[in-house]
């Protein structure tokens, strides 16, 4: 670039832009695929986005009435609200109680905290439906919360309110989400070095103290990438707000995906789906950028 | 040198420290006095850093009890405590700055700016990293964080610094510059170091006095001087420079020394210093290589040295020559015994196989007593 300019290039730049090359020659497999698979995707769903919808049949003139339609829509705004409010308070429960978590097993326990870590991670796989129909089973009528609540006489009547609704949504989303969060975050604490918590010990800080100026941000790294994690992942679900949501609190996508499966309106399912995916990028970033003007 | 105050800064009493059921620290009874430049030094897991934890507030004594300036400290937390600790791998925060670093101990204890600026300016003036508060914790050159490292303790005004083998990341020529320039800062601040080490030239080097352990145990306490000129026992003697021993039949005892006559009609002596000796017993005597005069057989008789020297006869085996310094092996009627010798004008020029006399000092040698751990 500078080399034009007249400037001889120092060795130093030189080695540098060799070793450019060679990375990005490395990298060249992974950017294919990334490419491929996730960028290639991505246009096609911003260019179906501004297609037109007729007769059943998506066609140009390519034009923003899509989005128009879905800034202006009250449904859809609605639908969006919900999304985004339910998607970030299971992202924030979910990391409140991982953090913990994985602070204890290693911090606390660090002997056991490998065979802790495994466990998470069975039922991060362990699978996802029968999770959320386990759910509909604790949280339904006849369910195991009802049951015990009348057994005990706290109740007469089933509380119906607890399955179908935004509640059951979060506590299953949260319990979803879990893992997920466990996973950056533990891998920021194992790289938080024992001797740097001495170090602060010994510096004349309190157990307290050390967490909140050592350990929380060396680890804030991992958890804004357990936040991104978590909140996308619940942005983008449509099976637990469609199981145990009722019809009373459906995400954006059930929107989408009934605009897909039974008008076929494509178009629109795809410009809904772009404005969720920058809104999410939005909040993301917004996130990262308060926390770490806070943790210092 | 030794400080004229006699100001206990910390005891040891009888402190024992388990594993398990192993005994990492046994017995430990150690009085360090108030700005002395203290080692602990003794070959690897013989538990320096676990008595060092143990001060710091990291490891808790199983028994015993462990006093700082008269005040009981054997269960405090670490940030309970009026020392601070300069560790092996530094530990700088690596999401700080220096300055953030070394400020981190003041700024809990509320100093506010002009001061706490002041102070970490100062510090950072001391031991010499001045002009780099800016720069990242992880931008630095081991040394640059050696010295961070030692700041971000000093600045608090310990009443004891505890460092565990600091030096030992650093090549050997910043290190032997860091041994003066640690020795020197602890001079100009008069604080109470305690220095962990297995480098006993580095002990010997620093150190006003040092203790030195193994398995567990505290063996000798004294100066470099001491421990090195009168080691305890053998274990302490061999860990500390090296060594000849051998044994000395006791043909005759005079005049408080042990004397065993050669067949070539030489004699060895070593003093008793209160050691006892019986006619015709074997005892066990020590001189370090440093101590004996190597002369070549035929230039000899003439030099009688000292009066009371004594005198044995060899051949050279082997010559190691390290610039400064030659070491000679001789195999003499006391068995093989190395002979050093500095490499001046004075120097004997020998090869293996020359015939050679070994003289030394009346004082020169010791009666080594038996070990008193085996190992
Ligand atoms: N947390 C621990 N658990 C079990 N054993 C330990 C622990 N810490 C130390 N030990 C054992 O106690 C003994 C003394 O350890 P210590 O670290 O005090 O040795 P050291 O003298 O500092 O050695 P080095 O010079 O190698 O650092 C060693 O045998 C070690 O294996
Ligand atoms: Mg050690």
């Amino acid at each position: 670039m500078a080399g034009g300019s007249g400037r001889p290039l120092t060795a130093g730049v030189r080695a540098e832009r060799g070793r450019l090359l060679v990375s990005i020659a490395q990298l060249t497999p992974a950017l294919a695929y990334f490419a491929l698979f996730y960028v290639g995707p991505l246009l096609v769903l911003v260019y179906i986005s501004f297609l037109t919808f007729r007769n059943f049949q998506f066609v140009e003139p390519l034009s923003f009435n899509n989005y128009a339609n879905v800034v202006t829509s009250e449904t859809f705004r609605v639908l969006f609200s919900r999304t985004v409010l339910l998607s970030l308070l299971s992202a924030v429960l979910a990391i409140a109680i991982a953090y913990p978590f994985t602070y204890i097993i290693t911090f606390v326990f660090p002997g056991r905290s490998r065979s802790l870590y495994f466990l998470i991670l069975v039922a991060l796989f362990g699978g996802y439906l029968v999770r959320i129909y386990a759910w509909r089973t604790i949280l339904g009528v006849e369910g195991v919360i009802n049951g015990t609540l009348m057994t005990l006489g706290v109740i007469e009547e089933p509380i119906r309110e607890i399955l179908n609704g935004p509640f059951a949504v979060v506590v299953s989303m949260v319990n979803f989400l879990v893992p997920l969060a466990v996973l950056p975050i533990y891998a920021a604490m194992q790289n938080v070095s024992p001797g740097v918590i001495e170090a602060a010990r010994d510096l004349g800080s309190s157990r307290l103290q050390v967490t909140r100026r050592v350990i929380l941000p060396l680890v804030l790294p991992g958890v804004l990438v357990a936040f991104a994690f978590c909140f996308i992942a619940a942005a983008g679900d449509f099976a637990i707000p469609a199981l145990l949501g009722g019809v009373e609190s459906p995400f954006i996508g059930n929107q989408i995906q009934f605009q897909i499966g039974q008008t076929s309106n494509w178009p629109l399912a795809a410009a809904m789906a772009t404005t969720l995916i920058a809104l999410v990028v939005l909040i993301v970033a917004g996130v990262a950028l308060v926390a770490r003007r806070v943790i210092r | 040198m030794t400080t004229s105050s006699s100001a206990t800064a910390i005891q040891f009493e009888g402190v024992n420290k388990f594993f398990g059921r192993f005994q990492a620290v046994k017995d430990l009874n150690l009085e360090i006095r108030e700005g002395e430049f203290f080692s602990l030094l003794g070959p690897s897991g013989c538990g320096k850093t676990t008595s060092l934890r143990m001060l710091a507030g990291f490891e808790e004594a199983d028994s015993g009890c462990i006093l700082l300036r008269g005040s009981d400290v054997t269960s405090a937390p670490p940030n309970k405590r009026p020392v601070n600790m300069v560790f092996q791998h530094y530990e700088l925060f690596p999401h700080m700055t220096v300055f953030g670093n070394v400020a981190y101990g003041l700024r809990l204890k509320k100093v506010r700016d002009p001061e706490l600026s002041r102070r970490v300016q100062e510090m950072l003036r001391v031991v010499r990293v001045d002009g780099l508060e800016g720069r990242g914790a992880r931008q630095l050159s081991g040394g640059q964080q050696q010295r961070v490292a030692l700041a971000r303790a000093l600045v608090n005004r310990p009443a004891v610094l505890l460092l565990d083998e600091p030096l030992s990341a650093l090549d050997v020529k910043l290190r032997k510059q860091m041994q003066i320039e640690l020795k020197s800062i602890q001079h100009q601040l008069g604080t109470t170091f305690v220095y962990v080490t297995h480098d006993q030239e580095e002990a010997l080097l620093m150190s006003d006095r040092i203790g030195i352990m193994n398995q567990g145990r505290l063996l000798q306490v004294g100066t470099p001087r001491e421990i090195y000129g009168r080691p305890a026992d053998a274990f302490v003697a061999d860990f500390v420079g090296s060594l000849n021993a051998f044994d000395l039949r006791v043909d005759e005892v005079s005049g408080g020394r042990a004397v065993m006559r050669l067949a070539d009609g030489e004699h060895v002596a070593v003093a008793l210093e209160g050691a006892v000796a019986a006619p015709a017993s074997t005892i066990r005597v020590a001189i370090r290589p440093e101590r004996i005069r190597v002369t070549e057989a035929q230039a000899a008789g003439a030099d009688t040295g000292a009066p009371g020297a004594s005198r044995v006869g060899g051949v050279v085996t082997a010559v190691d020559y390290v610039g400064s310094l030659t070491t000679y092996r001789i195999e003499t009627a006391l068995g093989l015994i190395a002979a050093q010798e500095a490499n001046d004008t004075l120097a004997p020029d020998l090869v293996v196989g020359d015939r050679v006399v070994l003289s030394w000092a009346p004082d020169a040698a010791f009666v080594l007593p038996p070990s008193i751990v085996e190992g």
